[in-house]
């Protein structure tokens, strides 16, 4: 299935929404995406990834790739997930202690809200 | 033994789509395959189909890449055949410890050690001018 992905302001945050499959095809498309997103200065960003239906290494490069891109930039990414098959290839690459993923997009921002960041 | 099914795709990453559907759909005719270990098994033929397209476009070739799908009595077989000339597996790294520092650096490369973790078995062999990567997976 196509990736699609939409964008919207949360205060000071950018939500993400991506849908579809985020692999091989389609992965370079969500990076030049997101750093065009950081380097307009939207650092601060939450990509919903709950509708996404499969995320191989590629994917999860761009995820990784858009994370540490946004921490230099004096940003951070929060990812949304409750979707099985993400939360197992997290555990099966060793990311699970690495990347925390919220429920919702509000509980994202509620967490980060609570830290005081 | 349970039903074989055989695709041949272009060389092409848009296509993947289609294989991860068409291994899923076959893994879950056997009706014993928990969706945990499809869904592993769907990711681990995604990443062995992935290096077959990325081996191929580096030797040039267009040639098509056939996959062949068996399952039955729990058991799930893919086999995915390249024509890149060949490859050696243990030239590839592991992923690096979830506590190294280095590991967010770490974009690529992930699809070997990832289909070691996600099915109970993987196998190259060398074809006349390719690879086979054999992926089985039981329920």
């Amino acid at each position: 299935m196509d990736l699609t992905s939409t964008v919207e302001p949360r205060g000071s945050w950018t939500v993400v929404r991506v849908s579809g499959d985020l692999d091989m095809a389609t992965a370079p498309r969500l990076r030049t995406q997101l750093v065009g997103l950081v380097t307009e200065g939207r650092s601060h960003l939450v990509l919903d990834l709950e509708p996404v239906d499969f995320v191989d290494s590629l994917g999860l490069g761009v995820i990784i790739g858009a994370i540490r891109r946004a921490r230099t930039n004096d940003g951070d990414v929060l990812l949304v997930s409750t979707r099985p098959h993400l939360h197992r290839t997290l555990e099966v690459t060793g990311l699970t202690s690495a990347l925390t993923l919220y429920e919702s997009v509000d509980a994202a921002l509620a967490a980060i809200a609570r830290s005081g960041d | 033994m349970g039903r074989v099914v055989e695709l041949e795709i272009p060389p092409l990453s848009d296509h993947l789509a289609l294989v991860r559907l068409v291994v899923e759909s076959v893994a879950r005719l056997d009706g014993t395959m928990p969706e945990r270990r499809i869904d592993d098994m769907r990711l681990a033929v995604s990443e062995g189909c992935a290096n077959a397209l990325d081996a191929q476009a580096r030797a040039g070739s267009g040639a098509p890449i056939l996959l062949t799908v068996e399952s039955g009595e729990g058991v799930t077989t893919v086999t995915i055949t390249d024509h890149a000339g060949g490859f050696e597996p243990s030239s590839v790294d592991p992923i690096p410890a979830a506590t190294d520092p280095g590991r967010l650096r770490h974009e690529r490369g992930l699809g070997i050690p990832l289909m070691q973790a996600l099915v109970d078995e993987v196998d190259y062999s060398r074809t006349d001018d390719g690879t086979t990567l054999r992926l089985t997976t039981r329920a």
